[in-house]
């Protein structure tokens, strides 16, 4: 009946996407000289617009126009490898952050009069780098304060708030519950009745939920949701924010979702024997991205 | 990328992997005695990991006074209940071995010498641990070699005497194989085996000038080693392997002074660590011999030896004679150091450390529940890591009727697709038989008779007031189909009755002229609430035209006169007129006759004292049907929609009525008979309000539906209002498709349901996916800056980007099929460019470099008569816009730099044949300093490009298919290409095979195939063009060709496919043809669809 085609942006050529068999890559996108940690893509009311965090320091904004695939913009400030984009919601304007291995989260933003990105950076994030950003849901309220979450190899998760007067990032909130590198952390696109959520996962296998009934008044609350025997390294979030995916070094794919009385518990789901996974020794799983 | 100094020089060695303390343990160097010391003290310091990255200053965490200095010190990694953190050794001057404990060290910042034994005749210089942990072996003077059980330390062990009394310089376990490690001296390299006791297994790497002073095993493989000379002489670096002992494997020259300490990095076994007497450390490949980097080291003092940290591979030690220890990292060693800026290290960008890399599996939620995976496997058979992604479905939450609205939205344009679907709906079966279920059960009939139009009797017959006439339960032709259900009836009538079945929405028109006086006026004076059950059954027959049972009824209630006149109201109008006057005269007040009266359709001249209802104002009317409504008792609401529905002359008073007594019943709060009502009155606003009971997906579709027979134009707003929430929940639930197509027909919509017309279409894919034009972009926000229109451009002309609206040179390109000299040549990109910049089309944007157009695409230039002007070279230059982008990026380099770059006449290591050349070849870009090495990546990348270009330029008389994947054209290799001059006989042979191709790409929707034939074209243009030319193919191929050629400029295509694979069967010359066969096989399977 209904499909939305796939469009998966891959840097591989041999990553190829086959579900059914019959997707293909729409476009290649060459440009960095590393590999590509995370892409983001901007909210469709912006056209198709992608942005890329690569081994290469880099961030490059891609654009589609008319199934045309170019460069729409570069930017070079990070001084070390940028681990992850994201976009922001939609009601900020066209407006990104990157994190990098630097310890720097940057920030770009799309001036629309001048028609040039100008770029910002919030400096010493993370002693020994950040790993993710990730930004708090939007609302249609202008005057709503912005704000993101990071991770680092410092341990703790961080929380920026925008002072929309100076147009500077300060941090509001440190959240500790890991005791080793956090790889993610992502903030829950969904608020339900002012409640905020935020999930860190890290490489000491905790996967934490920090978790606010008021985020301008009330304290965040953590909770260890689970105790990996493994490091895990990605949470991602729905976009209604009722499931939340984990994956570990353990090549596992847990599924948490949200029960009426707002618990995270997980999904049980068969794990999928995933083909020749079990050959982890030939790609040398024990030194993971440090 | 920074570097940090130790508070004091030292040996040091590194915590091992397995072992729980992190961190660096030093000692003090036994060969070195500093004259300018102030203090003697000699310490074994401990710094942890922690420390060294939260602390600018490296202070030791613990620090012991000692008596010992070491020339080498090994960590083991076995640790037991006893040694929970290993045991540290290090080999002294005067031949003691000494062990001590870690845990002690650490804990207690106590130091448990284990064992101390002087064993060894003369200083011990080198000790090292087996890969397992399990064994170590200490070495030194007179070439005595000894080995530890760690487990036991009580006697060492001797693996043999050796062959030379030569001093043993450094001593390596081989890192696969627990029981082999080699051994160096000045001259040789000598392996031992555990299992072979007695004397070395092999001695090898006696190369004169050479003076070995390190070595290293590839932690991957356990044949490879890597030695170091430190001779000034011969500073090489040569990587052996053990099976192969004659001459080294490879030889590399990164250091112009003897090398002094060379790690091979146990977590990347690419990346290697030199230092040398010139004061340099290098990082490097051992594979491709390119120099990555190096660090900024300390200047005028000689470096000892670098070791790379097993635990943290990014990060690496050096040991100067003089100065204290460094400790470098690749990336960041957290708080810097001030004023070690200079020290810091500096690696390519574009080399990426095997441990830099993204996990091994990943996941995301996406819309719609959908769970995208992506995950790396190995494939044992190829040997290959393969990247996968699979997109599944997780359950949704709850449907909200996505692939209902899909099929609704699919079918709406199809009337009897859609009456079927809304008869379905009305006769869902239900256990449910409620007042309710049967009431949405009319709602849904009722949309249908909206739908199908029906006639006032298919309208009763849903009421429930009129039997089924007939079987057919719907038509499309409900007009006939309703005149033969009434027909029966007509035998009688002297009006004509028959023009009630003519549709209540679109016929009005045939009432004109049989009933002008509208039944409100006339009924308004019955007093309907009065009826009793007699009177309802008369209603109801009436409403059937059963004129017997009228009749009767009439009679049974003794109302002779009634029955008379309803009886030859039939007839004649002045049984009326009597009756009439009866009434009148005897002040008759009986209800039924009243009744009678108002119902006869009397057509006497009484009749033209009756007001004209159009010219009543509506207040007035709808006052008036307020006033009947309300006198019709609860129950009976049927027989009031009925009465309209029957005996109301005119569509727009059926419409009004019904719209009236909807609304009124909806204030009622019976919300479900308001929305017959309100269908029937055609009345959006208020149905979307009254069908709130049902599914948000079914009011959509009701609303629609009723938009669509309404035939207005714009969605109201409460529609439109809950179009963009239903959208909404569409988007979410992934069914990004149907949302567009559900908000695609909105125009002139809110500045909300604009932008979600963008979003949704954007969502779906644009055009691409959905077919459709873009809508109106409310955003107006264009990133790209030169390739667009300029932003004071008005909004709506963003049409003008697209392709059906080009300026019309632009299809002076288009393929012309049957005129082979008219067809132009595509341009070399060159050109192309060059003209591109006056073009004032907005020019493609470069897509990838792997669907480019070749620069060898090239045609015999077009023959022209003479006395015709030459072509303009404008005209083909302007690309369609389905033609391959131009890498205007990459092509339109300006050439002084391109000269320059050739200018150099250095090549890189790799493309020298010999070891010999080898060296020449980098003495000339000798490692000279910091600068040096910077210098010398940037000629190495330089070299290569060089002789990519040549290769590419050689390789561009016969291009390959990978060739033209993997660069992009550049102006080098286009001037190299010499154009392939075809005669007429084979261009006639080629063209039909390039206009068909050009064909598929110019029609073809779908990006993919587009590409595809691209790709296809240019592969048989490379493949068969040279072969003709080089007249390489025999007469059958060339008839074979002919054939085909002939087929394919007639579109017959599965004739052209049956010569293809006749020429695949009989075709003697088989080698030549396969080369461009497959691709003339998928090309015409492409044709064919």
């Amino acid at each position: 009946m209904t499909t939305i085609r796939q469009r998966i942006d891959t840097q591989h050529r041999d990553a190829i996407v086959r579900p059914n068999g019959q997707s293909f890559p729409l476009a290649e996108l060459s440009g960095h000289v590393g590999p590509v940690w995370k892409v983001s893509w901007a909210h469709p009311k912006y056209g198709g617009l992608l942005a890329s965090a690569a081994y290469d320091k880099k961030v490059i904004i891609w654009q589609e126009l008319n199934g045309r695939w170019q460069k729409s913009y570069e930017w070079e400030a990070h001084e070390a490898s940028t681990t992850c984009v994201a976009f922001a919601p939609h009601q900020y304007g066209l407006m990104l952050a990157s994190s990098s291995a630097d310890g720097d989260i940057g920030i770009l933003r799309y001036d629309t009069v001048t028609g040039q990105w100008q770029s910002s950076k919030i400096q010493k994030c993370h002693e020994q780098g950040v790993n993710s950003v990730s930004w708090a849901p939007g609302t249609a309220d202008l005057s709503a304060k912005k704000r993101l979450v990071s991770a680092g190899n410092d341990n703790k998760v961080k929380i920026w708030l925008l002072n929309d007067t100076t147009n500077e990032w300060t941090c509001e909130k440190v959240l500790s519950g890991h005791t080793d590198y956090v790889r993610e952390a992502s903030w829950c696109p969904v608020t339900n009745k002012g409640q905020h959520s935020i999930v860190s996962c890290g490489i000491d296998g905790n996967l934490v939920l920090f978790r606010t009934a008021n985020i301008e008044t009330d304290e965040w609350k953590s909770k260890l949701l689970e105790k990996a025997p493994c490091p895990l390294y990605h949470a991602s979030f729905s976009p209604c924010g009722s499931f939340l995916s984990v994956s570990g070094d353990d090549n596992m794919i847990t599924i948490w979702r949200e029960n009426l009385q707002g618990q995270w518990i997980k999904v049980p789901r068969e794990n999928k024997e995933r083909e020749g996974m079990n050959a982890g020794g030939a790609v040398g799983a024990g030194g993971a991205q440090r | 990328m920074s570097s940090k100094l130790y508070s004091r020089s030292g040996v040091f060695a590194w915590s091992p992997r397995g072992v729980p303390a992190k961190g660096l343990v030093v000692a003090d160097f036994a060969q070195f005695f500093d004259l300018n010391a102030s203090s003697i003290e000699q310490k074994i310091d401990f710094l942890t990991a922690k420390c060294l990255n939260d602390k600018p200053n490296l202070v030791p965490d613990v620090s012991i006074n000692t008596n010992y200095r070491f020339n080498e010190l090994a960590w083991t990694s076995m640790c037991s209940d006893a040694h929970p953190n290993g045991i540290i050794a290090g080999g002294t001057e005067d031949g003691t071995v000494v062990f001590f404990d870690a845990e002690k060290l650490i804990k207690t910042h106590t130091l448990d010498v284990l064992s101390s034994r002087k064993d060894h005749h003369g200083h011990v210089l080198t000790i090292d641990v087996s890969r397992d942990g399990r064994w170590m072996a200490s070495g030194g003077g007179s070439g005595q070699i000894l080995l530890w059980d760690c487990a036991n330390l009580k006697t060492p062990f001797s693996p043999g005497a050796p062959n030379f009394p030569d001093q043993v310089k450094l001593l390596r376990w081989n890192q696969k194989n627990e029981s082999v490690f080699a051994s160096i001296s000045s001259r040789r390299v000598s392996f031992w085996d555990l299992r072979r006791n007695g004397s070395p297994v092999l001695e090898f790497a006696e190369i004169p000038g050479c003076d070995w002073s390190s070595l290293c095993w590839n932690p991957s493989d356990a044949s490879q080693l890597i030695l170091a000379s430190q001779s000034q002489h011969a500073s090489v670096i040569q990587k052996w392997d053990s099976r192969f002992t004659s001459t080294p494997v490879k030889e590399y020259r990164h250091h112009n002074m003897g090398v002094t300490s060379v790690d091979w990095n146990k977590a990347d076994d690419r990346l290697m660590i030199s230092s040398g007497c010139d004061g340099q450390v290098v990082i490097w490949n051992h594979e491709t011999s390119e120099v990555l980097g190096g660090v900024g080291s300390l200047q005028g003092d000689w470096i000892r030896s670098v070791k790379w940290n097993e635990e943290e591979p990014s990060q690496f030690a050096i040991q100067y004679f003089q100065h204290p220890v460094q400790i470098s990292s690749l990336t960041s060693l957290g708080v810097p150091q001030p004023g070690a800026e200079v020290l810091a290290t500096r690696v390519s960008d574009q080399f990426v450390p095997a441990w830099h890399r993204a996990p091994l599996i990943g996941s995301s939620v996406s819309l719609g529940g959908r769970l995208a995976t992506f995950w790396k496997s190995y494939d044992v058979m190829s040997q290959q890591l393969q990247h996968n992604v699979e997109v599944e479905t997780i359950f949704l939450d709850e449907d909200i009727g996505a692939d209902d609205v899909a099929q609704y939205l699919h079918i709406k344009d199809d009337k009897r697709n859609l009456g079927w679907y809304l008869h379905e709906k009305a006769h869902e079966p239900s256990n449910d038989s409620s007042e309710d279920s049967e009431l949405r059960r009319k709602v849904w009939l009722f949309i249908l008779a909206m739908q199908e139009g029906a006639g006032r009797t298919k309208m009763l017959h849903y009421l429930g007031l009129v039997e089924a006439p007939e079987n057919k339960v719907f038509s499309e032709q409900a007009q006939p189909t309703s005149e033969n259900s009434t027909s029966y009836t007509n035998h009688t009538t002297t009006t004509n009755r028959t023009e009630r079945s003519t549709s209540v929405v679109s016929a009005a028109d045939t009432d004109v002229g049989m009933l002008e006086t509208s039944i409100l006026d006339r009924c308004c004076d019955v007093n309907f609430s009065a009826l009793d059950s007699s009177g309802w059954e008369l209603l109801r027959n009436t409403v059937r035209q059963d004129h017997i049972a009228v009749i009767r009824v009439l009679m049974s209630s003794n109302q002779h006169v009634a029955a008379m006149m309803y009886a030859a109201q039939h007839d004649t109008d002045h049984l009326t007129m009597i009756l009439e006057d009866y009434n009148k005269k005897s002040n008759n007040t009986n209800q039924l006759s009243s009744l009678m009266l108002a119902l006869s359709n009397s057509s006497s001249s009484h009749r033209a004292e009756q007001t004209d209802p159009k010219q009543t104002n509506d207040a007035e009317r709808i006052r008036k049907i307020e006033v009947v409504a309300n006198s019709f008792p609860d129950q009976k609401w049927m027989e009031l929609l009925g009465l309209f529905i029957a005996h109301e002359c005119d569509i727009d008073d059926i419409r009004l009525a019904a719209k009236t007594i909807g609304r009124m019943w909806l204030n009622q709060g019976k919300s479900l008979r308001a929305c017959i009502a309100l269908i029937i009155g055609g009345d959006i606003e208020n149905l979307l309000i009254a069908n709130t009971s049902f599914s948000l997906s079914d009011r959509i579709k009701q609303a629609l539906i009723l938009h669509q027979v309404s035939g207005q134009k714009f969605y109201t707003e409460e529609l439109e209002k809950l179009i963009i929430t239903f959208a909404n929940r569409l988007l979410v639930q992934g069914a990004a498709q149907t949302a567009w197509n559900l908000v695609k027909r909105c125009e002139n919509g809110s500045a909300e349901m604009q932008e979600l017309q963008w979003t949704c279409y954007n969502v779906a894919g644009g055009r691409d996916c959905t077919g459709d034009q873009a809508p109106f972009n409310p955003y107006n926000v264009q990133p790209a800056q030169q390739q667009q229109h300029s932003s004071v451009q008005p909004i709506r002309q963003f049409q003008h980007q697209h392709p059906s609206v080009l300026p019309p040179q632009t299809h002076g390109n288009s393929y012309n099929q049957y005129n082979p000299a008219q067809s132009q040549a595509p341009p070399p990109p060159m050109d192309y460019s060059n003209v591109r910049r006056t073009s004032n089309i907005a020019p493609m944007p470069p897509s990838s470099t792997f669907y480019q157009t070749p620069s060898w695409n090239h045609k015999p230039p077009p023959t022209m008569p003479p006395n015709m002007p030459p072509p303009k070279p404008a005209a083909p230059v302007t690309p369609g816009w389905n033609d391959p982008p131009p890498m205007a990026l990459k092509t339109s380099p300006t050439p002084q730099p391109k000269q320059n770059v050739m200018e150099f006449n250095w090549k890189p290591v790799e493309a020298a044949p010999a070891p010999g050349g080898m060296m020449m070849g980098q003495q000339q870009n000798g490692y000279l300093g910091r600068v040096g090495y910077q210098n010398m990546i940037s000629n190495g990348v330089q070299g290569m490009t060089i002789q990519n270009q040549n290769s590419s330029a050689a390789s561009s008389v016969y291009p390959s298919p990978t060739s033209y994947q993997q660069r992009p054209p550049s102006v080098a290799s286009v001037a190299a290409t010499p154009p392939i001059q075809l005669s007429p006989e084979d261009e006639k042979l080629v063209e039909p095979i390039n206009a068909l191709a050009q064909f598929i790409i110019e029609n073809s929707r779908v990006q993919a195939r587009m590409e595809k034939a691209t790709d296809l074209k240019t592969r048989i243009q490379a493949e068969l063009a040279p072969r003709l030319a080089a007249n390489r193919l025999s007469a059958e191929t060339k008839q074979h060709l002919t054939h085909l050629a002939y087929f394919i400029s007639m579109r017959q295509i599965r004739e052209a496919q049956a010569v293809v694979s006749q020429m695949a069967r009989n075709s003697s010359d088989f080698v030549e043809i396969s080369s461009f066969l497959p691709a003339l096989k998928s090309l015409l399977s492409l044709a064919t669809h």
